[in-house]
């Protein structure tokens, strides 16, 4: 039994998907992150529907971090389907995108984002800003206890 | 009444002598003497003797009565004739007077005349001087006088006597004495004073007159004058006298100023028709000043008994103010008439009593309702207007409440649809106000045809559609546009940091090799590839937000910046670590502004300031306000400068006046200074100098007009 993923990074770009990953790596942070390419690759693995059907709802990811623009469905639309189901709603999802736009960071607070991250241009801030990321929230933050299904039953 | 026998008296003289009437008196009242006894020496002799006395006796008688008579008529006449006579005897100085003398000078005739040492006082000295003058000539040389003297009577008023005299000679040449008559001409001495009285006041009055007079003879010469007609004409007593009415240097004008010909000269055409002339405007130019006195000219021919002119009385009076006034007037209601008349507006006076009716036009009415005057006077409002106005109206009561407004008002002014005579129908602009025509209340009404500014109103709002239309078109195209550069600036934001990233990311991981893997220049060429990725990625965030603040709204509100610079400042203070800097701050009133955009203002402002100050020590930085007849807030700082040769490169963007290797930027902080400045309606400048500072300059509000 493989344990239990810890991240889930939703990324379309290669480069920064590699640089991602790199500064996680340099951190040693974690090495239980999975990759979706886009928005629709995110949502599969989050409801646990097509290749991800194997897997269990009630065993989410401690963090999604989340790209704004993203082939088929983007950022937004999977923040909102997140939110949008009592199981997935309590996930903490985490926006790292390059928008600095203001109506990126309204829009995306107001569907229940947890923090909005501009990746810096500059690697060194770029690795710093990583570290801290998942220094917060794999290791000091609580996620809640997600309710599993017979339990809302209960 | 006389009786026969006065008749018989008056013939005597030549009627039969003395003698045989006293011989035919003697036989019929003595016929008893043929009976008396004749005296010796014979009784015929003696009774002729006696009768002969007795007839002599009856001749004296009669003698006597004739000379009482005779002295009676004398008396009588010289009573009636008022004339006396007196003589002078030079022998014995006896003077005899007559009763009439006595009578003239007041005296009793009764009582004895007075003997000439006693002439004297009957006369003025006068008078009594040129008498006894006259009285030695006459009696030495026998020269006659005839003298006019004035009496001192005893009884009463002064008297006038005419007195003649002459020597008096006796049979042998030798003189006697003076004799005379004596007249009094008191009556006509009264007669002729009170006529040179008359004259005298005549004189007086004509001398004094204020119209001046000048009486010419029937060939027009001039016979006499008074000064105020010399006055008048400008001329002197010698110009005057004889001069004719054809005379050249008479030069007069007509009372519409054109000049007189000779046979419009008043004298001569009184003279030419034979009949009075009545209140002539004639203008005389004065000789010499050349200044024209205006008068006003009556005349009179003057005829003798025969009918032939005989003068021409010429009176005139001096009436230059009057005809001033009335040229001034004339020339005033010319204008008037002018204005009124050749004005390219409609005037029209309508009479209030009459409901409104037209009772004058001017040309330009006639023009606008294309009918004479005659078919416009008399007309009311409604029958140069259609039945009714656009509004529905009954134009006949709608305009009767218009002239009632007028009434009330005093003023009215109001568009109105009007009808020509043709039946054509115009707008006119209509201006009423209630004048005063001698005391009598009318309306001036003007009429300006707008059918015109109409078309050009309607015009106007064809274009204001297509404007507006034209407008929201525009609107539509810049939305679009906005759209576009947002997802431009979207892109940007988001797809060109990304490679950037990727640039600064795996150079950043290659460094991270240790040494010996990387040669020195490979190193150095990897530090300056993320250098250029760093700097794009600064440049790429002030462009997004510069265009981001040029389509941020403005919002003002009432701003301390003060409290901004503070801020600034303190947000700033990294910059400062390690360096002397002195900041003096100065009143910074308040204004109203956008405080975010306002804040950036400063915070480029001061942050260049601080950033072109690195080379001073100290660096010095004064912030504050001056006020021009605005605010104008300013930045100085002792740092670097510039060329003001480039002044006009400072605020574009992406233009650096510096190099980056000396001082970093992208050259979008004074762009977004500008633009934020602009926005708000103010302005912002510097002045500088190289390596002597540099002040930047701005305002709030836009320069207020004046």
């Amino acid at each position: 039994m493989t344990p239990p993923i810890e991240i889930l990074l939703v990324e379309d770009n290669p480069s920064d998907l590699k640089l991602t990953l790199h500064a996680f790596e340099v951190h040693k942070l974690t090495n239980k992150i999975q990759v979706a390419r886009d928005g629709e690759e995110a949502l599969d693995f989050i409801f646990c529907r097509e290749a991800f059907s194997d897997r269990d709802i009630t065993c989410p990811p401690k963090l999604i971090l989340l790209d704004l623009k993203l082939p088929k469905i983007d950022g937004l639309e999977v923040l909102k389907a997140i939110r949008g189901d009592p199981r997935t709603s309590t996930i903490p999802v985490v926006m790292l995108t390059s928008s600095k736009e203001e109506r990126d960071i309204i829009a995306s607070y107001q569907l229940g984002v947890n923090s909005y991250i501009v990746k810096p241009v500059d690697f060194d801030q770029f690795t710093e800003a990583a570290r801290v990321l998942g220094l917060y929230w794999l290791l000091l933050n609580h996620p809640p206890v997600v309710p599993t299904p017979t339990a809302a039953k209960g | 009444m006389t009786t026969p026998n006065q008749k018989d008296r008056r013939r005597s003289n030549t009627g039969p002598s003395l003698r045989q009437r006293a011989d035919a008196a003697y036989k019929a009242k003595e016929p008893a003497e043929k009976n008396a006894p004749e005296a010796t020496p014979s009784p015929e002799a003696a009774r002729m003797i006696i009768r002969e006395l007795r007839v002599h006796q009856i001749e004296l008688e009669l003698q006597a009565g004739e000379l009482r008579r005779s002295e009676q008529e004398l008396n009588e006449a010289q009573r009636l004739s008022r004339i006396g006579s007196w003589w002078f005897d030079t022998a014995t100085n006896e003077v005899h007077l007559t009763a009439e003398l006595f009578r003239m000078l007041g005296l009793d005739p009764a009582s004895a005349p007075p003997p000439f040492s006693e002439h004297h006082r009957l006369f003025t000295p006068e008078s009594w001087q040129r008498l006894s003058a006259a009285i030695s000539r006459a009696q030495v040389l026998g020269v006659p006088y005839e003298l006019e003297l004035e009496m001192v009577r005893a009884d009463g008023p002064q008297g006038w006597m005419l007195v003649r005299g002459e020597q008096v000679r006796d049979a042998r040449g030798l003189v006697t004495g003076l004799r005379g008559i004596a007249q009094d001409i008191t009556g006509r001495k009264q007669a002729e004073k009170a006529l040179r009285r008359s004259e005298e006041r005549y004189r007086e009055l004509v001398n004094n007159l204020e119209a001046g007079v000048v009486i010419h003879a029937p060939d027009t010469s001039i016979i006499t004058n008074n000064p105020r007609a010399m006055a008048l004409l400008g001329l002197n007593e010698g110009q005057m006298s004889g001069r004719q009415a054809i005379d050249p240097n008479w030069k007069f004008l007509h009372d519409d100023h054109t000049p007189f010909l000779p046979h419009e000269f008043p004298v001569n055409r009184i003279v030419a028709e034979k009949r009075a002339l009545r209140d002539m405007v004639l203008g005389i130019i004065r000789p010499g000043s050349g200044n024209v006195a205006w008068v006003s000219v009556n005349g009179v021919p003057v005829f003798d008994q025969r009918g032939e002119l005989s003068e021409v009385i010429i009176s005139f009076v001096d009436i230059t103010g009057r005809k001033q006034a009335d040229d001034r007037l004339r020339e005033n209601e010319e204008r008037f008439r002018v204005f009124f008349e050749d004005s390219p507006d409609a005037y029209l006076i309508l009479e209030i009593k009459d409901y409104g009716k037209i009772s004058a036009c001017n040309k330009a009415t006639e023009a606008m309702l294309r009918g004479s005057r005659a078919q416009i006077l008399g007309m009311a409002i409604a029958d140069v207007s259609p039945r009714r106005q656009p509004d529905g109206k009954l134009s006949s009561e709608a305009a009767a409440n218009r002239i009632h407004d007028t009434i009330t008002r005093g003023r009215n002014n109001f568009e109105w649809m009007h009808k020509r005579l043709d039946g054509e129908e115009f707008w006119a602009h209509v201006t009423i106000s209630i004048i005063t025509i001698r005391g009598r209340l009318v309306l001036l009404a003007s009429w300006r045809d707008i059918t015109d500014r109409k078309q050009a109103e309607q015009e106007i709002t064809r274009l204001n559609a297509e404007l507006e239309h034209r407008v929201l078109e525009r609107t539509a195209e810049l939305e679009a546009a906005n759209k576009e550069l947002e997802a431009f600036s979207y892109t940007v934001s988001h797809d060109l940091r990304a490679p950037l990233r990727a640039i600064d990311g795996f150079s950043r991981i290659a460094l991270d090799r240790p040494d010996t893997e990387l040669s020195n220049a490979a190193r150095q060429a990897l530090h300056s590839v993320r250098d250029g990725a760093q700097q794009m990625g600064r440049l790429i965030d002030d462009l997004l937000a510069f265009s981001h603040m040029s389509r941020q709204v403005v919002r003002k509100r009432r701003v301390s910046p003060g409290t901004l610079v503070r801020e600034c400042l303190e947000t700033l203070r990294p910059e400062t670590t390690g360096r002397r800097v002195e900041i003096s701050t100065g009143e910074l009133p308040g204004c109203e502004a956008d405080e975010a955009l306002l804040k950036l203002v400063w915070m480029n402002l001061l942050s260049n300031a601080l950033k072109y100050t690195r080379p001073r020590d100290p660096a010095q930085i004064e912030i504050g306000c001056r006020n021009d007849g605005e605010q104008v807030y300013f930045v100085r700082d002792n740092g670097v400068g510039f060329n003001m040769a480039y002044a006009d490169k400072l605020f574009g963007v992406f233009q650096r006046l510096h190099r980056a290797e000396d001082f970093e930027g992208t050259g979008v902080g004074l762009a977004t200074a500008q633009r934020i400045i602009h926005r708000h309606g103010g302005r912002i400048w510097a002045e500088a100098e190289v390596d002597q500072g540099a002040t930047f300059f701005f305002t709030l509000e836009p320069r207020k007009t004046s």
